[in-house]
């Protein structure tokens, strides 16, 4: 009977031992950090804000786990293994979020560029052939200043784009391309005035 | 006896059972409630952290929103100790007041961001709508004034201004309010150009010489009995007079850059200085309808342009031009001519009969402290009011 009693005791110290010592699930929780370094690192703040945000809260609903265990008697890691791993899911989903967000920027970008640089080709074209006489010769000025603006703006935005700067490079596109525009439009309408 | 023992344990022993399911069911309801509590503390921290990053209190309250985080989390760790923790009635009151603190805390980063944006937004908008306004005038004194090579700074002012506008539309309001100030920046030094060029209209020396000019034209016309023609450059008057007498003013447009005196050939310029006429061209033989073909240049053209070359101030091969005009083809309403001054055909055949060649043609900047020389001593007064 005391033999029983005491393997009893001894089963139950050995069991109380082994939860007690329950140890954090460090390589869980080291993933976590490094999807989510990764995520930042791929420019998430700019481009995948709200998945970025996602992942932190994921990793601080996994911290507060762990801080609750730590002063546990009892110490279970179950819930912060299922955490982790949600919390590094979140974190991946940010990286691919915003490596996607960077590339759409940057074809944004490109394709202003591009744009930018058709309306000043077309526009320099334009110009080129415009009528040159007394009358014009201010106004021809004007626009060649306005095209030659436009030009260096366009040169500023491929320096922004390789620079990663994909929203000053659309914005500066973007302006250059409504100046080129606007001299396209105006040698149009001096034509056709011209013409009645 | 014994049966009375063991009537008794058996009710000792319901009553007891009885007594911890009241106090388990008691203890089960405290719990729920407790938890709940806590649950709804935390939904309520939570929403208000969502609504706070919906504001964009990362951008415009990351202080606060980092505090209301921090908080955030510090609450969720009081709450999975009190849910993990042994004794299974979870000591709610201090969570419940973390979450608490937690939803202040994102409520005020909230606030914060809400107040900032749209003070962040106002800016924007009040800087783009300046820089608009400063853009629109200094072009309009930019197609008046001719700046030659610096109309750059309008064409910068110009695309500074459109990126503003992009940065707006995507939200970016500080840059949007910086590019809106480089614009105006841009379009105040585009005004101080004009400024310089149009000082000469306010220089006293200036318009008392040309007020001399004209004068002296009426009082020969006077004394000769003869036609003598006054152009007023700032005015865009050209006044016919007869024996001393206006007869007839006419409008007129100018050189493309009438505001400067003429100095070399094909700088758009009208000159300023006491011609005559010297060749009168009928339909046939002008350009533009009939001519009155002047002196330009003359002595005084000629000394002053030789003076600009010896001090190396002109191009090399710079010209000093001629065949100056008074034209027909007039009346389009803007200053269009290379240098000449030109008029309506009605207008040229009114004037046409009544000069010959020797009539004097006395073209001036101005006869008075116009509204350009206010421009230009306004515009000093607030360059000198912005230097520090």
């Amino acid at each position: 009977m005391r033999v029983r009693a005491g393997l009893m005791m001894l089963v139950l110290g050995l069991a109380v031992t082994l939860v007690a010592c329950a140890t954090p699930p460090t390589a869980d929780i080291d993933a976590v950090k490094t999807s989510i370094s990764g995520a930042e690192a791929a420019g998430a703040a700019d481009y995948a804000a709200d998945s970025l945000k996602a992942a932190q809260d994921a990793q601080a609903a996994l911290d507060a786990e762990l801080k609750a265990q730590e002063g546990n008697w009892m110490k279970s890691y179950d819930k912060a293994k299922t955490l982790a791993a949600a919390a590094k899911a979140a974190g991946e989903k940010a990286t691919t979020d915003a490596t996607a967000g960077k590339e759409k920027a940057k074809a944004d970008a490109a394709q202003g560029i591009a744009d930018a640089k058709a309306a000043l080709t077309a526009a320099q074209e334009l110009l080129a052939k415009a009528p040159k006489g007394k009358g014009t010769a201010a106004d021809l000025a004007a626009m060649k200043t306005d095209l030659e603006t436009a030009a260096t703006t366009i040169t500023e935005a491929e320096a922004a784009l390789g620079s990663v700067k994909y929203l000053d490079a659309k914005a500066k596109a973007a302006s250059a391309k409504a100046a080129a525009d606007k001299v396209t439009a105006d040698v149009e309408a001096a034509k056709a005035a011209k013409k009645k | 006896m014994r049966r009375i023992d063991r009537h008794r344990r058996v009710i000792a022993t319901g009553v007891a059972l009885a007594l911890l399911a009241a106090v388990s069911a008691a203890g089960y309801s405290v719990a729920t409630r407790r938890r709940a509590a806590m649950q709804a503390a935390a939904e309520a921290a939570r929403h208000a952290l969502r609504e706070a990053r919906a504001e964009d209190a990362m951008t415009w309250a990351s202080d606060q929103l980092r505090l209301a985080e921090r908080a955030s989390a510090d609450a969720l760790t009081r709450q999975r100790i009190e849910e993990t923790r042994l004794w299974p009635i979870p000591a709610s009151d201090e969570v419940v007041a973390a979450w608490a603190a937690a939803e202040q805390a994102a409520t005020l980063a909230r606030v914060f961001a809400h107040d900032r944006r749209l003070a962040a937004v106002a800016d924007a908008d009040q800087r783009i709508s300046e820089a608009r306004a400063a853009v629109s005038w200094s072009g309009a004194l930019a197609d008046n004034i001719h700046l030659g090579p610096k109309r750059r700074f309008l064409a910068q002012a110009k695309q500074a201004l459109s990126e503003a506008e992009v940065y707006r539309g995507a939200g970016a309001l500080v840059a949007a309010s910086d590019r809106a100030r480089q614009a105006a920046d841009l379009a105040t030094q585009v005004r101080e150009l004009a400024a310089d060029i149009a000082q000469r209209y306010a220089d006293a020396d200036n318009i008392a010489r040309w007020q001399r000019w004209q004068r002296e034209t009426i009082e020969w016309s006077r004394r000769e009995g003869r036609a003598a023609i006054v152009v007023v450059k700032d005015a865009h008057t050209m006044t016919l007079y007869v024996r001393g007498e206006a007869v007839k003013r006419y409008s007129v447009e100018l050189g493309f850059n009438w505001i400067v005196d003429k100095l070399q050939e094909g700088d758009g310029a009208t000159p300023e200085g006491r011609y005559r006429v010297v060749k009168r061209m009928d339909n046939l033989s002008s350009e533009y309808y009939k001519a009155l073909l002047i002196d330009y240049p003359n002595a005084d053209d000629r000394a002053e342009f030789s003076g600009f070359r010896r001090r190396g101030e002109l191009p090399p091969g710079a010209r000093i031009g001629g065949l100056i005009e008074i034209h027909g083809s007039g009346g389009r309403e803007q200053d269009w001519t290379n240098g000449c001054v030109a008029v309506t055909n009605a207008e040229m055949d009114e004037i046409y009969p009544r000069v010959t060649v020797g009539t004097p043609v006395t073209i001036i900047g101005s006869d008075s402290y116009g509204p350009i020389a206010e421009f230009a001593n306004r515009q000093r007064r607030d360059a000198g009011h912005r230097r520090p």
